[in-house]
């Protein structure tokens, strides 16, 4: 239960369990935010390529990426290595007890790991000089600095925004011999994506149906359940990761899906925009004197979210606070589920749903582990559809008045 | 208290203490030790006096080092035996017997779980051996003291937490004018609080954490926000 | 970055970014900036355990990947210095941990770790019997004195000194020299940098003043309103 014996842990003790589960119910949070708003993401680039710290609130986390050459695995001899490291020892002194140690860095890792690795976001094949013989190992060092809830999105938005920040230098291999150019001689090379993945938390409680997103440490430690999951910026899906003791209704995972998938997408873009601003930074010459002593007490150099991306925010931020305000009234959380159990057969009869929307529907999204990138054009284009093939089918069967209006106005915050 | 204080450094010699130490009796608070016949800082911040002759460093820290009569906020680990392993913050956990609550016998024990958080008075502390706590006082009355139950609890520096027990502390003061509560401030730089609503309770907790940056100085504007906070 | 020969880079410090642990200071000279934390007195493993004076555990992490024989020698450097400085017998059977995070190396690393590590002692409330300064310099090419060199300065270098002062006797704690160089230059860059630990303590001074700052504020309103 105490997860370290020197530090203060928020949310291991009985009332802060209470408090926080009383205030989820009423719908409040510690910080003022609503349960579907994150706290403002910051980069800071470093002066060597591939250097970024990300702080969301007091979480921070400093990322590096490094390379050198190396032979292949004879599994996949022309594809170039890539390597995740967590570290949570350090200044987060989050390693005191080892076998917390153990389970906080082995789920922070597998989560990594998923995220980039299996889901294949860097182009590995275009990391091999000489296959067989030579290719590139990238390494990625995550470095835990402080720990205020939420490690994961703080991680991976690090690890992209580090990943697309990196260069590596120009490489040519001729008459069995390797040759490695200095930067002077020529230009570093940035790496090949097939998607940019990140991920988003959500919290989920007993005593409330209604999940939070970008837990802090107080809420994440007095959480039931803790739901991580991964989308690159096509909105597929690349991990889902959903624990924990606090069971957990279909229709929540798949709201948590869709708010998760855009936030994404505007994270991809936030990173980005910061990456050509950082660009322009250092073209304009001033690029000894910044990097991450920057940290610092200047604000100047971090990259706000909320200020690149102001706009969005202002846009998107009624919808589903409205829409979750309506849905807390009218509470209508037992036929929710009555809906959703009829929904399946009755769409199945009138066959309207269509195929390529799969993707959303629950049964489904076990089996979508892996995404082929092929499939983003059409899952993207299927997004709306599902749901007015839902509302359709309900109004034969159910004709619920209030389902009807919100899951309306879900596809339309949706489309 | 004067107010005029200058900054120590670890290493400085104080002579204004000496010289005080010759005519009268003195007291050397934490952060201050004696080396042969000087007195020397061990901590860094401001040089605090107390009529008639008591002198501290009043540095900032988290972590809390248990004193004699201190009153802290604990969360109970762990039951052995006859007691209770407490953890308030300190290098070790501390101890509480389970005789050591009010109305409490061999047959009637309070009871007791991990994960609860009490309020207790540091009866016994030493460097070298675990720190013991009670819950009641030398006549056998709970007092303030025991379980908390419900409300909201947070961590805050010890500064923050010497700051509020302070007689006539002016930020409690001027919070009372804005709405009722109960509280419960730890030396160990732990809050309790308590107050009719949920959403009162997470803007006093707001409004105390906030003085950690701002200080007591910007109390007033503290306490406008709050206003406005409540009325939304 | 133009900062003359004999003096050191412009620092600067920011205290507790960091909001788990005891302690913590982010420290920059010129360029060059890390991040250092600190906890103590904390619980001890028993091995460790010693009954007349705390245990002192230094970590020092570059910025990336696992601790080469470079990290771990700075890493002796600092917990010999800090043994020194640290009044181990305050607080025994207990732990003091410090950790050190690199964030950029640009130069005169060795030395900002030190004054890094000293930053987080004195905030972390650790009791000390002195705080320390650390000033590195270097006989460039031509055979002159850089104070506190950048990255770019030190690669034709003939020598390079590192010293640690402490504030109160100015005894030497630490000295770590490299190259080859006569006697007297080494006297003289002693001086040299004996001089510069003077602005570094005044620096730490002024920092911890700025800091209290607030609370001496509150301390006036509270004598006021009473």
């Amino acid at each position: 239960m105490f997860m370290n014996s020197n530090l203060f842990e928020p949310g291991k003790s009985k009332p802060e369990r209470n408090f926080v589960q009383l205030a989820v119910k009423q719908n409040q949070r510690f910080d003022g935010r609503r349960s579907n708003e994150c706290r403002d993401v910051e980069l800071t680039f470093g002066s060597d390529w591939g250097t970024v710290a990300v702080s969301m609130g007091d979480t921070k986390v400093l990322t590096r990426v490094t390379c050198d050459m190396g032979t292949p695995a004879t599994s996949r001899p022309n594809e170039g290595k890539f390597q995740l490291n967590v570290n949570l020892a350090g200044v987060a002194f989050l390693d005191e007890l080892q076998t917390t140690h153990d389970q906080r860095s082995l789920t922070l890792n597998s989560l990594l790991e998923r995220t980039f690795r299996s889901s294949r976001s860097v182009d590995l094949e275009s990391l091999c000089v000489a296959a067989e013989h030579h290719v590139w190992c990238i390494r990625v060092d995550v470095n835990v600095l402080n720990h205020d809830g939420n490690l994961y999105d703080a991680s991976t938005i690090a690890t992209l925004a580090a990943l697309m920040h990196f260069r590596r230098p120009d490489v040519t291999f001729a008459d069995d011999k390797l040759r490695i150019y200095t930067e002077k001689e020529r230009d570093f090379i940035p790496l090949l994506f097939l998607h940019y993945p990140v991920s988003v938390t959500y919290c989920i409680y007993k005593s409330s149906w209604q999940p939070i997103v970008d837990p802090t440490l107080l809420e994440e430690n007095a959480a039931d359940s803790v739901i991580v999951l991964s989308f690159n910026s096509y909105q597929e899906l690349c991990s889902l990761n959903a624990g924990g003791t606090a069971p957990t209704n279909v229709r929540t995972i798949m709201q948590c899906a869709r708010n998760a998938a855009t936030r994404c997408k505007s994270l991809v873009d936030f990173i980005r925009k910061a990456l050509s601003l950082d660009e322009e930074r250092r073209l304009q010459g001033d690029r000894l004197v910044d990097g991450l002593v920057a940290l610092i007490g200047n604000t100047q150099h971090k990259l706000s979210f909320n200020k690149l991306m102001g706009y969005k925010k202002q846009e998107q931020q009624p919808t589903p606070s409205d829409k979750m305000e309506l849905e807390n009234e009218s509470s209508e959380e037992p036929e929710v589920e009555e809906i959703e159990a009829k929904e399946e057969p009755s769409k199945e009869e009138t066959g309207e749903a269509p195929m390529d929307s799969s993707g959303w529907l629950p049964q489904d999204e076990d089996s979508q582990e892996l995404p082929i990138p092929s499939e983003a054009s059409t899952s993207n284009a299927g997004k709306g559809k599902p749901n007015r093939s839902k509302n359709k089918a309900n109004k034969k069967p159910l004709p619920k008045k209030q389902n009807h209006s919100d899951s309306e106005e879900e596809a339309r915050q949706f489309i | 208290m004067s107010a005029t204080s200058t900054v120590v450094m670890p290493g400085d010699r104080i002579t204004a203490i000496e010289e005080l130490a010759k005519s009268k009796r003195v007291i050397l608070g934490p952060g201050l030790r004696r080396l042969d016949d000087t007195v020397v800082a061990s901590k860094a911040g401001p040089l605090r006096h107390k009529e008639p002759g008591t002198f501290w460093v009043d540095n900032y820290q988290r972590r809390y080092i248990p004193a004699r009569g201190d009153l802290v906020l604990g969360i109970v680990r762990s039951k052995a035996g006859d007691l209770y392993r407490v953890d308030i913050g300190a290098a070790d956990t501390a101890s509480i017997s389970y005789l050591a609550f009010e109305a409490a016998t061999k047959k009637n024990r309070p009871d007791l779980n991990p994960g609860d958080l009490i309020y207790a008075r540091v009866l016994n502390a030493s460097a070298d051996i675990e720190s013991e706590l009670v819950c009641v006082n030398s006549v056998g009355k709970r007092g303030k003291l025991g379980v908390l139950a419900e409300g909201f609890f947070f961590k805050c520096s010890l500064n923050l937490g010497r700051m509020l027990l302070r007689e006539n502390c002016p930020v409690l003061t001027a919070l009372t004018r804005e709405l009722p509560y109960e509280i419960a401030v730890g030396v160990n730089g732990r809050i309790w609080l308590n107050a009719h609503s949920l959403k009162e309770t997470v803007a006093l907790a707001n409004a105390i954490s906030a003085l950690e940056q701002t200080g007591c100085a910007e109390i007033d504007k503290i306490c406008g926000n709050l206003g406005d906070f409540l009325q939304t | 970055m133009d900062v003359e020969k004999d003096k050191l880079r412009q620092m600067h410090c920011e205290f507790n970014p960091l909001s788990r642990c005891d302690g913590s200071v982010m420290y920059s000279q010129g360029a060059t900036g890390l991040i250092g934390a600190v906890l103590g007195p904390i619980e001890v493993k028993t091995q460790n355990l010693s009954i007349d004076g705390s245990y002192l555990e230094c970590n020092y992490r570059p910025k990336a990947g696992l601790p080469q024989v470079k990290d771990r020698i700075r890493e002796a450097a600092i917990r010999d210095v800090l043994e020194l400085a640290l009044l181990a017998e305050a607080h025994p059977r207990s732990k003091m941990s410090v950790q050190i995070q690199e964030l950029e190396d640009r130069g005169s690393i060795d030395a900002c770790a030190l004054n890094c590590a000293c930053l987080a002692m004195l905030i972390g409330g650790l009791p000390m019997k002195y705080s320390f300064a650390a000033v590195h310099c270097i006989i460039n090419e031509q055979g002159e004195y850089v104070l506190d060199p950048d990255q770019s300065e030190t690669l034709h270098q003939r020598a390079s000194f590192t010293f640690v002062l402490d504030s109160v006797e100015g005894n030497l704690l630490l000295v770590q020299t490299k190259g080859a160089f006569k006697i007297a230059q080494f006297n003289d860059i002693e001086c040299l940098c004996r001089a510069a630990s003077a602005e570094i303590f005044q620096f730490y001074r002024s920092q911890v003043a700025k800091y209290h700052g607030r609370s001496e504020a509150t301390a006036e309103k509270a004598v006021m309103e009473t």
